[in-house]
Formats: structure tokens, sequence, C-alpha cells
């Protein structure tokens, strides 16, 4: 009898009160920004493969960002090793040196997909890189809050007959900063037709977009100042590139984007500012 | 050792951490009543955490104080224990994982009497060196009645659980921040109160035993990998939060007698996945533990292919059976069978073994196995048949004399061909053997190779050619009193698994191990 009353006593303890249900707001709020003139554009790198189940999932909620942040957020899509080798059904191999060697720049990451947002860790987060893909358009809308001590300007020119690219990118200090800053600028290509698995199937025609086809500088980045910057000081640098040859569905001068961003050793060489600008 | 044909590169181990280990140091007192425990634990660039990663941290893993006072027993600080057989609550180690999830905070039992006993804990779940926010409090009642006769044996074992799992609230604001970015057709409220029950008993009568455990799990927000999202742009993709109640059935029946052991199991689980924070992954966080349904295989190739617990869809039966025929023979029959609820086959295991003893000078041990492993669902490959193996296998140990022994073990995995790919299933067909000599009481000296015989999709591959592998591995061991050391070259195949939304490599092994354990 004894037993019964703790018992009864027990579950009483339990389920005693009721909860006040959770207010869910409107997702994709646009931070505004009141302290800048400038508009942060956030960076989000993605650790992807065409051999990876999930990452369709953390292409979709990457779509769905670029889409809500429309112009406030760029991104890259690094096929890099892990899961990236070609199904048998793709026509294109997406790997190349640039992406291993950026995926292991950006590692540690528990699994694909994963993303590094502006090269910021994050509190909860074991890692640069976030494998939680429901925590990503929150993290961007963070990020988006704060004000870039950098303005990035890019201008290309695109010479048709030798299907080369002329880039020059100046960085504006907005604020002052010591330390090195680094400078980093890299080829996407968007609108490749090819194979993808998704859980237990392969999509045979997966539009992959923003395909990280090469780093101009190095991963790290090329340094632009070992001394920091004043405000209003303007950096500039200039890099040329040649479009490989068309092959099928790849390489397609149109489809073809120049990444470049901004990071600083005294902000924990975290992305202060990022930019893109398609080639034609 | 770098070696980037197997796999074995790319991680910090290999390309500049060159040297790395794991300690622990668990002591033990007790003083005037009081029970004092303390563990040093370190880990230097070690891979447990993360295979593909590089973890170092060092500190107190776990302390307590404990003292009976009359009836109550009061314990404080980390604390292992379980309800049940673990489906509502399990707090436990398993190093080889780096699982280590003791609550961190109080227990009390009171013993009614001898035989019922009352248990009441609170605290948070130890992560590494510290602890999730999340708060998880329990109670359980658990006693035992003997109503046996001078003829017949019957006893029961009854119990009840239940474990409340409350968020705090930076957790559910970062639950909340996933859910806000759903359309309102995918949305869920998620709670901060999540509650879980169990009732349990084990009936003994005579040769039988009977336990059945009945789970119940309130409706909470969790990820549901193969739930669909639709997002903003209309596209679907795998994976959500969905918010469900859940429920596990777990019986077993045993039966032993005169040289006859019978063993059946069966388990039906439906959406209890159950961790102190819904955005925790892989063995993360996990409140409770659902017992596995398949043999536990120790031998290298039969336990190549192993079924992680589904916790969110799964039915599954066992059957063993053991037999001693004489002092000489014993045979054994295990069946296990594994679907999800909607009747998808996801594991079937026919494993067989006769064992033969002559006299004290040898025994020898063989028998197959028939194995079907569903690689889509346990390690999401797309595009793969369902994996299928037979492995006939021995083991043979003959003593030399009172203090040399030697022991032989052969094993060869045939596996199915994958049409599609060209080659066989997986990695294809593999050959094991395996040669150990001990000079007792000291020193046991195993050297044993797996080999890749044929080539299978995912057999490794260089200029373009399938590379047939061998992975060696080499130990010797010294024992003394409880002390044990062994030193190790491993080269081991490495594997991906891909569990709850995301895949996670488990990397092929090229080194020295240098292992020591000591009890005093």
């Amino acid at each position: 009898m004894r037993s019964l009353v703790f018992l009864g006593l027990a579950l009483l303890f339990f389920v005693s009160c009721e909860e006040q249900p959770v207010f869910i707001p409107d997702g994709g709020i646009d931070p505004e920004d009141t302290t800048s003139s400038v508009q942060k554009v956030v960076l989000l790198e993605e650790l992807t493969g065409v051999s990876c189940p999930n990452c369709p999932a953390g292409t979709a909620a990457l779509e769905s960002i670029l889409t809500v942040f429309e112009g406030k957020v760029v991104s890259t899509a690094i096929h890099g090793k892990f899961l990236a080798q070609p199904t048998s059904q793709n026509v294109y191999d997406f790997r190349n040196e640039d992406a291993e060697d950026l995926e292991n720049f950006l590692a540690p990451f528990l699994g694909k997909p994963a993303a590094v947002i502006d090269r910021t860790e994050f509190e909860g987060q074991d890692f640069m890189t976030v494998d939680n893909i429901g925590l990503w358009q929150s993290l961007v809308s963070d990020r988006l809050a704060i004000s870039p001590q950098v303005s990035i300007d890019m201008t290309t020119e695109y010479n048709d007959s030798n299907r080369q690219v002329s880039l020059t990118i100046d960085v504006t200090a907005l604020e002052d900063m010591e330390g090195n800053i680094r400078l980093t600028v890299l080829v996407n290509e968007s609108h490749i037709i090819d194979a993808q698995s998704d859980q237990n199937i392969i999509i045979p025609e997966y539009e992959h977009n923003h395909v990280l086809r090469e780093v101009l500088t190095g991963v790290s980045g090329d340094i632009i100042s070992t001394v920091g910057m004043t405000e209003g000081e303007v950096l500039s640098r200039s890099y040329s590139y040649t479009i490989p040859d068309q092959n099928g569905g790849e390489w397609i001068p149109g489809n073809m984007e120049l990444v470049s961003f901004v990071t600083a050793s005294q902000l924990n060489n975290e992305v202060l500012q990022a930019a893109s600008s398609y080639i034609e | 050792m770098r070696d980037s044909l197997i796999g074995a590169a790319n991680i910090p181990q290999y390309d500049r951490q060159l040297f790395g280990g794991q300690a622990w140091l668990d002591l033990g007192y007790s003083i005037q009543g009081f029970d004092l425990g303390l563990r040093f634990d370190m880990f230097n660039n070690s891979n447990l955490l993360n295979p593909s990663d590089s973890y170092t941290g060092e500190g107190i893993g776990r302390w307590h104080v404990a003292k009976t006072i009359d009836k109550f027993n009061i314990r404080i600080g980390h604390i292992y224990d379980q309800i049940g057989s673990g489906i509502i609550y399990r707090a436990f180690e398993e190093r080889p994982l780096l699982i280590d999830n003791p609550l961190y905070g109080v227990r009390l039992i009171y013993n009614l009497n001898e035989n019922w006993q009352l248990k009441g804990f609170s605290g948070r779940q130890k992560f590494l060196f510290s602890e999730y926010q999340p708060v998880v409090t329990g109670a359980s009642i658990e006693g035992f009645l003997d109503l046996s006769s001078e003829e017949k044996l019957f006893t029961l074992a009854p119990g009840f659980g239940i474990v409340n799992r409350t968020l705090d609230d930076d957790t559910m604001d970062r639950v909340v921040d996933i859910i806000s970015t759903y359309s309102q057709g995918d949305r869920v409220t998620p709670v901060h109160n999540t509650y879980s029950m169990s009732f349990f008993n084990t009936m003994i009568a005579g040769p039988f035993s009977w336990y059945m455990e009945a789970a119940y799990k309130t409706a909470e927000a969790y990820f549901d990998p193969t739930a669909v999202l639709t997002d903003i742009n209309g596209v679907e993709s795998f994976g959500k939060l969905v918010k469900r109640d859940g429920t596990v059935l777990y019986t077993s029946l045993s039966y032993a007698k005169s040289g006859l052991g019978i063993t059946l199991e069966g388990k039906r689980t439906e959406s209890f996945d159950f961790r102190v924070d819904p955005n925790l992954r892989l063995n993360r966080g996990l409140v409770n533990f659902i017992p596995p349904m398949n043999r536990q295989n120790t031998y290298r190739l039969l336990a190549r292919y192993s079924p992680a617990t589904q916790l969110l869809s799964e039915r599954a039966l066992q059957a063993d059976v053991k037999y001693r025929w004489n002092k000489s023979l014993t045979t054994n029959v295990n069946f296990s069978y594994i679907t999800d609820l909607d009747g998808k086959k996801l594991y079937q295991e026919l494993y067989t073994e006769v064992y033969y003893k002559y006299k004290r000078l040898w025994t020898i041990k063989g028998g197959i196995q028939l194995l079907q492993y569903n690689q889509e669902i346990y390690e999401v490959k797309p595009d793969v048949p369902l994996v299928e193996t037979f492995v006939p296998y021995v083991d043979f140990l003959y003593k030399i004399n009172r203090k040399n022994s030697i022991r032989f073990e052969l094993q060869y995995m045939n596996t199915g061909e994958d049409e599609k790919a060209g080659y066989g299933q997986d990695y294809g067909d593999w050959l094991f053997a395996q040669v150990e000599y001990a000079v007792a009481p000291h020193w046991s000296f195993v050297v044993s190779d797996m080999y890749n015989m044929s080539a299978g999709k995912q057999t490794a591959e260089e200029n373009g050619e399938k590379k047939l592998l061998h992975f060696p591995r080499i130990d010797i061991y010294y024992t003394h009193k409880a002390n044990r050391f062994s030193l190790s070259y491993i080269k081991q195949v490495e594997g991906i698994v891909c569990t709850g939304g995301i895949c996670r490599l488990e990397p092929a092994f090229s080194g020295f191990n240098f292992s020591a354990s000591s009890s005093f």
C-alpha cells in the first residue's frame, strides 16, 4: 500500500503542471542594419558531394537561405573528397585539388552536409562547421546583423575570344584593423545538370549550383596587408582566370561566378565581408 | 602511419599529430560509510570523439560521494544508472565510442522493505568535461515477489519508471530558430517537457524466465531524417523536426533445462528518439538505450555487418537455441530478423555453431553465418542491393602443454553480386586468418590478416584499377597479475556510417597502438 502511495505521489509530481505553448515567430526575418551604410554579405561554404545521400537537404536549405536573404548571402559548394566521388550515373567529376584543400582547411566536420558560415565558430557548436542544417538560416541571420568592417567592389571583364576573365577587387576599410588582412577569390559554376545521391536513390538530372571550380588565391587567402588597415584605406588586387573549354554542360561562362571575401587575423580570421560577381 | 590507399590520410593524426592517446584512472575509497569515487580522464590527439578529427582535453571525468543512512542511500556527483532494460533511461559508459553520459546531479534510493525499492534522481547529462543544459529527472519503483511453492519456483520482479526531460531556454531557442524557417505546413510546436515511462516485469516460473517492458514517450519535437520538408522555394528534401509520441514494446522469453537453452525475443519501436536536446545527432545526448536484437558477434568477419538499433521504426525478432549434447559437444543456432514498421527487411542473420572439446588437449568451434543487411537504411547508401553474405568460420585451439597453446582462426566471407556496379557488393569477398600463440600466464602473440580477395564496389582503387589489399594486424600482450599491456600494429579498413541525417566517416586506421590496463 505504501508503495502505491509513493507511486501516486511520484506521478502527480511529474505531470502536475501544464506548460505554456512556445511561440514560433516567422522565420527569415531580415535583420535591419542601422549602424552601417554598407550591407553585410555573409559567406556560406557548403561541404557537399554527389555521393552524399543527405546533401540535397543541405542544398535545399542553402537555396532557401539565398532566397530569403537575396543579395546578402554568397555561397560555394565544396565537392572535396569525402563522399564526393562520382556515382555510377555521374557524367562530370566536380572534385578538384582546390576543393579538397579547402575541405581540409575547413575541417574538422562531423559529416556531410555541413556549412561554414563566415568562418565563425558559433556558440554551442563543436567546430566552425555546422552539420545541423536547420540552424544555418538563423546563424546567417545572426551574421547579417553585424556591421561589416570592410566593403568589397569587384570589377570583371570577360574576353570571349580567349575565354579570359580579368578581375579587379577594391577592399575599403570601414574601420581601423590590425594584423594580417587576407583576400580569397573563388570561381563557382552553377546550373550543371548531373547525378546526385539522395537518400536511397540517385537523382539523374539534379541541378548543381555554386560548384567550386578553382581558388584563385591560396585556400586561406592572399595576404593583402600585414599591418592592418586604417578607416578609408583602399587595397586593390587584380586576378585573371582562363575558363577551360566547354565540356558538354559545364564550363559555360554565363553560369560562372566569382566570389571574394576578406578575413582578418585580428578578428579570428572570420569573414568580414563577402561579394560575388557573375562573369557574363 | 599515413596510407592514402586505404584512406588513412587527411586527418590530423596522419598528417601532423603523429602521437596521441587516451587514459582513464578510476579511484574508489570507502571510509566511515561513505563511498567516494574519482576518475581522471585524458584525451590527447584522440579520434574517439570524432574519427576524422583530433580532440585533446583532460580533467575529472567522474566523481561521486555516496552514503547509506538507514533505508536511504544518497549519491551526488556523476551517476551511472538505468531503469528497467534502459528503454526510457540509461546512463552508461562505452569507451570505444566515447559514450560517457552519467547524470551529474543527485540520486536518492529508499528501500521500502527488503524487496521494494524507490528511486529518484535529477541532474544534467555529462558531455566530455561539461554538461548539457537540459535537466533530466526520473523516478522508479522496483520490487521482487517470491510466490514459489516447495514444488515450483515462481517469482515476479515488477517495476515502473518515469523520466522527465526539460529543455532550457537556450536549447529551446535553437529549436524554435529551426522551426521558424519551416513553411506553415511543416511547423510543429515544440515542448519544454517530455515524459517517458515504462512498466517492466521479470517472471520466473520453473525453467522459464519471461521479461517484458512497455514504454511510452509523450509527443515532442525530434529530428526525423525521413520526413519530407518543403522549403520556401517549394523544393522538397528529407529531414525535419516532427512532433509525435513514441512507444517501445520489448519481450524476452527464456527456457533452460537439462542442457537445453532457448531464448525468444521480440521488439517493436516507434518514434522513440529521446535525447537531452533534439538538435543532437548520432550517439550524442541519448537519454535512453534500446537494446539491439541481433547476436553480438565477436569474430572479425562475422561482426562486419551489424545493424544499428533503429530509434524511429523497427520490428525485430530473435531466437537462440543452445543444446549441450554431452561434456564435449555443444551446438548453438541463432536467428534474427529485423524489419521497419512498414515491413521493409533491414536485417536477417542465421548463425550456427558447433563446439567440440577433446579432453583437455584441443577444442574446435565452427559453423556458418548467413546474413542479409540493408545497407541503404543502415548506412544510407543509395542504389545498393541488400548485402548478402555467407561466412563459414573455424576456431581451433591446441594446448601444446600446460603453459603453451596455439589457436587458429579462419573465416571466409562470400559476398553477393552488385549487378549494377559490375562488382561484388560493398567490398566484395574477404578472407581472415589469425594465429595466436600463448605462453601462460604472461605472454600472448597474435598475427592476423584480413584480405580483400575479390573486388567489390567499394574496394580501393588506384589509377582506375581495383586494388585487392591486405589489412594485417600484429599484437603482443603481456599480463602480470592484474596488469595487462599490449602493443599492436594495426591496418584497418575504413567505413562510412550515415545516421540521423548526416554521414560520419569511420576512417581506416594504420599505425601502432599501445595499451595498458591495471587494477590495484
